[in-house]
């Protein structure tokens, strides 16, 4: 398979993400999130409050506990933190082949499962550095503001997050490869996302797709056991987008 | 020995009916630099990448030495060079860094590939660049380093696609010295529309015109066979180049008479039995002649004359 030339691309794809800045973006916006999550669901009441009651409003709100931040921490990373996931990662293999990079690479002895797998252990690696930082941030901030902070629960979460957008943005490599265009790939994956997390709600099948994580992530947050066929479909799903990849790149022509 | 050999190679792109190369049958000998000579679409890219491995052919082979190009030939990748057109390289990078990871792909040590990125960087003379990011580089600059990057792997036979077409004329000198040096090296295909380029480097031509291969020939030989040598000759006056004009136009023995820049321009396949002809006219009438001199056809009159002769 090419050992050699793979361990010198995922190198290569390595400083890449950190010169071309990427890292530092997803990053900034990680960080931002686990901090504004714990922040949003500790105050967001209060100033509700205040705001409702100046219009002479008057209602009660339960007071905001840990499991709250988890679910703002939820929210907006599978949202917010996903979108510019897709839009990061979405030039991986298209820019490439746009520009030329592509072509210069695949004339030198490199094959092409190395080429393609590079990109996606790197998508993964990305990914999980992102989300240790997001757990140590959220988990460290909701200690500080709610006084306690559900540790299991949060790592668990964050491994659902983890596997939900690692598989959403499989289907971003996947796209990348089949488009030319990164505009292309990154709203054909948008479209497939929305699709997905639609189709998760048919009974049956439903339940094995990466929407499904969404549900088993709730059940997280409210301190139940997740269901563990979503995430061995969301796998499973991943792992067919490499090698439908893997498979288009073989057909590509420079 | 030749080194590269193409039989009977046809492209269709798509549902395209016309071929973007049609019938390609050709040889190349080994150390030779290649000129592959043609117009904006004529199929030269495309010959390229085929011949790289990158494209398919629709039908047809070639080989590599004894080794027939087929799809995702690793073999194939190992023992060639190639710069594409226009290209492009990771701007993050430094013209070291992209070096030596190329080494790295071949196979080389660390140490191995600094050492040879060492060398082409002084080859292509980018020393002084070297750990500059490529984005800062200029469009020379690019190109020399492409054709470094592509000598990495000391390649059997390097192609070069359009390597000097979008450049300026000092960028285009430096580039052109620099492939005129690689002859002992390798040898070298080099793709181009610019006449002029091929004319000064290259020992060997081919011309394509819409996917055909209509000449393939040494340079000398095209030169002789296809164009004659030609007579220039100009006069100080206009008033006395009307008057020579006018008779050069009815003499029927002296062929593609052309008037350009203030003076004339004529075959000189019939020069030796018209020359005391001319001479005596120009004595005669006291005709202020400014220049005459016979020369030896360009590239671009050998071009233009077969490019029209296909054309009808």
């Amino acid at each position: 398979m090419g050992k050699l030339q793979l361990s010198i691309l995922i190198q290569k794809e390595a400083r890449e993400l950190l010169r071309n800045r990427k890292l530092l973006i997803g990053m900034v916006v990680f960080i931002f999130f686990s901090l504004m999550s714990p922040l949003a669901a500790r105050y967001m009441p209060e100033v509700m409050k205040t705001f409702v009651s100046q219009q002479g409003i008057i209602f009660e709100l339960p007071p905001p506990t840990a499991a709250d931040s988890l679910a703002q921490f939820l929210k907006n990373l599978s949202q917010i933190g996903l979108f510019v996931m897709i839009f990061l990662v979405m030039g991986t293999v298209s820019a490439e082949k746009e520009q030329g990079t592509a072509a210069f690479i695949m004339v030198k002895p490199v094959p092409h499962i190395s080429f393609i797998l590079a990109k996606y252990l790197l998508l993964w690696i990305f990914l999980a550095v992102l989300m240790i930082a997001s757990f140590l941030v959220c988990g460290f901030y909701t200690y500080i503001l709610f006084g306690e902070v559900p540790l299991a629960s949060l790592a668990v979460l964050s491994l659902i997050l983890f596997i939900y957008m690692g598989s959403i943005l499989s289907i971003t490599l996947l796209m990348s490869t089949l488009f030319s265009s990164q505009a292309a790939a990154g709203i054909s994956s948008i479209a497939l996302w929305l699709l997905l997390s639609l189709l998760s709600r048919i009974q049956g099948i439903g339940i094995y797709l990466n929407g499904s994580l969404m549900s088993e992530a709730q059940a997280v947050i409210h301190a139940m056991t997740p269901d563990i066929r979503p995430f061995i479909g969301s796998l499973v799903f991943s792992l067919l987008c490499l090698i439908l990849a893997v498979l288009s790149f073989h057909k590509w022509e420079a | 020995m030749t080194i590269l050999r193409t039989e009977h190679v046809k492209k269709f792109y798509g549902r395209e009916k016309t071929p973007a190369v049609e019938d390609l049958t050709l040889e190349i000998p080994a150390n030779t630099i290649f000129g592959y000579l043609g117009p904006n679409g004529a199929g030269k890219t495309t010959t390229i990448k085929i011949m790289t491995g990158l494209l398919r052919p629709s039908s047809g082979k070639v080989w590599l030495k004894n080794l027939e190009i087929g799809e995702n030939n690793l073999e194939l990748r190992r023992r060639i060079g190639y710069l594409s057109q226009d290209p492009l390289y990771y701007k993050w990078m430094t013209g070291e860094e992209l070096l030596v990871m190329v080494g790295r792909i071949f196979g080389k040590s660390h140490k191995e590939a600094l050492l040879k990125a060492e060398q082409l960087l002084e080859l292509a003379g980018l020393t002084g660049a070297r750990r500059k990011r490529i984005g800062a580089y200029s469009g020379g600059m690019v190109q020399r380093l492409g054709i470094a990057q592509a000598l990495v792997n000391d390649p059997e036979i390097l192609f070069l696609d359009e390597p000097v077409s979008s450049m300026d004329p000092l960028g285009r000198k430096e580039v052109l010295e620099f492939i005129y040096n690689l002859r002992d090296r390798t040898t070298v295909f080099m793709s181009t529309h610019i006449l002029s380029d091929v004319e000064r480097i290259c020992d060997r031509v081919g011309i394509l015109h819409k996917g055909r291969l209509i000449i393939l020939k040494e340079m000398a030989k095209l030169k002789e066979e296809y164009a004659p040598p030609r007579v220039d000759l100009s006069f100080t006056n206009t008033q006395d180049a009307d008057t020579f004009g006018s008779w050069l136009l009815a003499q029927e023995s002296l062929k593609e008479c052309r008037r350009e820049n203030g003076g004339f321009s004529f075959s000189a396949e019939d020069f030796e039995e018209s020359r005391s002809r001319i001479l005596s006219y120009i004595g005669e009438r006291h005709l202020s002649l400014a220049s005459l001199q016979v020369r030896s056809a360009t590239l671009e009159e050998v071009f233009v004359k077969l490019i029209g002769e296909k054309n009808g």
